[in-house]
Order: structure tokens, then sequence, then C-alpha cells
């Protein structure tokens, strides 16, 4: 059965703001305001919705708003992650482009629940062809008086500023993020303490995805206990899923969690795998995610459902992939691409991730040479993951190691 | 109205980005990092003696940070650049096959071309970005004709 792909989000596209207004835009941001709605409510509604991080973690993000300081004297700041580089990834690009004004109406209603004054659109550099899109944006969301000082006569008052990356995935693990825009090397930070006490510039900071982001006007205006019903429990809402590779029809979808497989995904919104191709599994969540083989994609598309398999929807960027005609050895090419990104893009703040990506390129390219059986390379990546595992500072290294280990288990056939 | 040597420009347009981030020098740091390779096509020496003294930042902390990013260059590109991408989804469409015929063909190109990961058109694959705007679903005749519109 075809599923339909304007559940919440895509319903509220718009790139114009008029059109934006027309659809009840802007509406839960005046009824906070006029109804004089306190930001510990809005950060209840959220909490009583299940919303949980869009951009990979999966935190839930009514928790993460709870944990900043209600202090008002203290200065906060809120950030928008607009820096999606996940291989894969595509949704968020889309947010920014449709429906921009959506997600600056999350960000000023997220900013009033923690007290944040001013908030940052992290967009990273290879998106900087939305930059006066969304400049625009802005300026048009403050001439209509939805941003600046004293916002609808209320005491509340908001800027919204841009800040660009300058090329550099690890910039999207959110301390990461902090440090690049205090103008360092982008290397994650050692947790605790978490931004939401200790952020930018040591300031309360809450740092959320571009899609979770626009959920936000959507649970003010349904109501947190309506938007849980969407979905299935622990995994509240709608998803934008970014279909690529081998499909007939690439694109962003907007699916309810629990309610589409991925068989579906992949038949349904992507019209199956193109001709001449052999299909032979799922990316599920972006490159960090583990693959799924051909005979498990009849698995619900949610976080627990994917976690069971020991993967996740990550940043929900759904790769297909496979071979052409007789290619077999392409699934090599395609497992060296993913490493290959990862030992380019470890940041080298700890040794193990740092070495951990090197050696784990050189075991494939011995794989390839056939100096070493798949099931040695296999042996080979499980023990330095073990030296890796919960010994640096984000999960980049060990994501690789999960990653490749599961590749050359899972496709062992296929590639020896 | 007197015109502005390149200098005083550059000098001008770091004091409008020191302010539009409210006299934040560490914050202004990656935004006129980014403003100097966009408008100069790399950072020259002269200007992170410049950066350092307008935002008081240390000269090697400059240096630390910009050799860190991928869109941030001390060497001067002569040409425009196209960015490929060599990510998974691009690959799966033939990337793989585009960087071949660019490698082969380097001498005879009017712009230069790097290698990238994922740039989000993953949609549009192969994809590439040229002066950072995107170029979709990349083949031998696009390149062709791009070459000769530079
Ligand atoms: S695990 Fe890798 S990417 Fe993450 S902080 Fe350490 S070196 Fe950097
Ligand atoms: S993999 Fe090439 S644009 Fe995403």
């Amino acid at each position: 059965m075809k599923k339909s792909e304007f559940l919440l989000i895509k319903k509220k596209y718009s790139d114009n703001i008029d059109d934006y207004i027309e659809k009840g835009g802007f509406s839960s941001l005046r009824k906070i305001l006029s109804d004089h709605i306190s930001p510990e409510e809005i950060i209840e509604e959220v909490k009583k919705s299940g919303l949980r991080g869009r951009g990979g973690a999966g935190f839930y993000t009514g928790l993460k708003w709870s944990f900043v300081p209600r202090d008002r004297s203290i200065k906060k700041f809120l950030i928008c992650n607009a820096d999606e580089g996940e291989p894969g990834t595509f949704k968020d690009r889309d947010i920014l482009l449709y429906a921009p004004y959506l997600l600056i109406e999350g960000m000023i209603i997220a900013s009033y629940a923690i007290g944040a004054e001013v908030s940052y659109i992290y967009l990273r550099k290879e998106y900087k062809w939305l930059l006066n899109r969304l400049e625009k944006a802005i300026g048009e969301v403050q001439e209509k008086g939805f941003l600046g000082e004293k916002i609808l006569k209320s005491d509340f008052s908001h800027r919204i500023k841009i800040f660009m990356g300058a090329g550099a995935y690890i910039c999207g693990e959110e301390t990461a993020l902090l440090e690049s825009m205090e103008g360092k090397k982008g290397f994650p930070r050692l947790k605790p303490p978490y931004p939401a006490t200790f952020g930018l510039f040591g300031y309360p900071t809450v740092v959320n995805n571009v899609e979770t982001l626009a959920n936000i006007p959507i649970i003010v205006e349904m109501g947190g206990e309506n938007y849980a019903k969407i979905g299935i429990p622990k995994s509240t809402g709608t998803r934008l899923i970014a279909l690529s590779g081998i499909v007939k029809k690439k694109g962003v979808y907007e699916v309810e969690h629990g309610k589409v497989t991925l068989k579906e995904i992949i038949n349904d919104f992507g019209n199956g795998v193109k001709e001449g191709y052999h299909l032979l599994g799922v990316i599920p969540g972006g490159v960090s995610a583990p693959p799924l083989t051909y005979d498990e994609l009849d698995i619900s598309y949610d976080f627990e459902s994917l976690a069971e398999k020991g993967t996740m929807t990550g940043s929900g960027a759904v790769i297909v992939f496979g071979y052409k005609e007789d290619k077999k050895g392409e699934l090599l090419k395609i497992l060296e691409s993913i490493v290959h990104f990862f030992k380019d893009e470890s940041c080298g703040k700890c040794t193990p991730c740092r070495e951990g990506t090197w050696a784990i390129y050189g075991i494939l390219e011995k794989i390839k040479n056939k100096e070493i059986l798949v099931r040695d390379g296999v042996e080979m990546i499980s023990s330095l993951n073990s030296k890796i595992k919960g010994l640096c500072a984000c999960p980049l290294g060990e994501s690789c190691a999960l990653v490749s280990e599961a590749f050359l288990k899972k496709f062992e056939d296929i590639l020896k | 109205m007197k015109s502005l040597s390149s200098s005083d420009n550059i000098r001008s347009k770091i004091l409008e980005i020191i302010e539009y981030y409210n006299g934040n020098t560490a914050l202004s740091l990656i935004p006129v990092l980014n403003m100097i390779q966009d408008t100069e096509g790399y950072i020259k020496k002269e200007r992170i003696k410049e950066i350092a003294e307008i935002l008081k930042i240390n000269e090697n902390r400059i240096y630390e940070t910009l050799t860190f990013y991928h869109f941030l260059t001390l060497d001067k590109s002569e040409k425009r650049i196209l960015y490929v991408c060599r990510g998974i989804s691009c690959l799966l469409e033939g990337a793989d096959e585009i960087i071949e015929y660019l490698k082969d063909n380097r001498d005879r190109l009017n712009f230069d071309f790097r290698e990238c990961e994922c740039i989000g058109l993953c949609d549009f694959a192969p994809a590439g970005l040229f002066d950072f705007n995107p170029v979709k679903n990349l083949d031998v005749k696009k390149i062709k004709e791009l070459n000769e519109k530079v």
C-alpha cells in the first residue's frame, strides 16, 4: 500500500511567508505569547510528545531542554544544527529549502522555552547556496514582527543569526560544533559537562537538529499528548527519510514511525530497485548505521526496531545498495568508500580512532588484494574495536569499526 | 565617492562581520576566514597577520583553526573549483567514473577539481559543487559544458 508522504512536517512546507501564515504558521508562537504560556509548560508539552532528536543520537528533546538552568540572569543559547554531513543525508536541506519559516518558528519557540535571547543556525558550508534564502526568510519573519524586540508586544525578544561552517563532518557533533563556533578546530569535548550547562563560551546551550526544531510548532499546535499518539511509543511522530542509492525514485519522504517497513520505503516510495541492479541491503540511518541485508528489510522504521537489529535510524538516510549486473566486487568499493570517509573525517583528537580508522582501511586493502580472508578481517577489526570502544571523545571511531565488521560478516559470501 | 582598495574592502568586511556577531571576535573568526577564502580564493599570510591584529587572536591559533577545515586553504587556486562528491550514494551512481574522467583530463580543464565527501545532494547523484553551487546528475556531457562555459 502506498503510504502518504505528507503527514506533519511536509504538510507545513511553504517557502512563502504569507502562504505559511495562511496555513496556520506562527499561530503556535502567537498562542504562547498571547496566552502567557510559561516556558516550563512548553518544556512539559515537548516532554509529553516524546519527541526524540532527529540528528542521529535520538535523545529526548524535552529532557535536553529541562537540563538548562532556569535562572533568568544567566545568558543562554539555542543552536540549530544544520550541519547534516552523514553521507546519504539530505533531509534537513529540504526543510531549509521548503519550510524555512517552520524551522524559524520552531527556533523561536525553543528559545523562549529555554530562555535564549540569541540563537544561531550552524549551516554547513556545503549548503552555502542556501544562505541567502535563509537570511531572507529571517528578515521577513522579523518584518512581520515575529522576531526582534518585544515580539508581538510581549516582553520576549529574540534574534537569529547564521554561522557558516568551513567543511568538517565532525562539527555535526554538538560539542565539536561549539568549539568551531568559538573559532577553534572542531574537536569534540569530553563529556560531562554537557552543553545544557556548559555550552557556547561556557553558557548553557541547547543544540538541536533542524528537523527536531521543525517539529516544535506542530507539537505546540496539537499538544504533546496528541503528538505522542502518532507513531508508536518511544518513537513518536513522523520521520523525514532521505532515500538514495539504487532505487528508481530518490528523494525526501515523510513516514510515520513504526508504520512503514524498509521494504515499503524501497517499493512504495522509491518505486523499487533500478533495472539491472541486484539489491543487497540497506544502510538505514547514514553510514554510521550498520547495514541490514536483503532478508532483514521487513522491519519497521523506528528507533526501537532498528536498535533491536543492532543498527539505528540515525540521520534518517536510507541508502539502498547492491551491485550492477554481475559486478559483485562493487560491494567492497562501497565499504571502502565508507571507511575512507571515517578515516578522512576522524578529527585526530583520540589516538585509537585516528590510528584505528586507518588500520581498518588497511585491512580492507588486504582483503581486496586477497592477502587475508574476509573472516580474518572481521577478527582483526573486532579486536581493534575493543581498543577503540569507550576510549574516545565521540562515537566516530567505534562506528567505523562496527559498520565495517557488520558489512564483512553479513556479506562474507559475496565478498569472498 | 572614493573607491575602496581591495585591502580596505576586506578590512571593512571583517569589521562588518564582527559587528554582525555583536563584537564577539572568537565567534567571528571562522566567518572571517570564510569570507576571505571566498573573496580571494585562499588565505594568504598577510591576511592572517591582519586578522590576528583586528580580532586580537594569536596567529598560531588562526593557523591551527584554518588548517583543520576542508574549505579553508593556504594555497591559491588559479582556477575556479568543482568539488565532486565521492560519497556512497554518488559512488552507487558512478561517481568513480566521473572522477576517473576528470583525473584523466585534468590538463584540459579550465577549472580545478577536488574530491569531497557527501554534499547533501545524494538524490541528484553523482553530484558536485561548482563555486559552492549545486551541479546535479554529473556526467561527461555536463562536465564538457561546464568546461566551455568557464
Ligand atoms: S573518536 Fe575520532 S572523531 Fe571522535 S573525537 Fe576522537 S578522534 Fe575525533
Ligand atoms: S553521497 Fe554524494 S551527495 Fe551525498
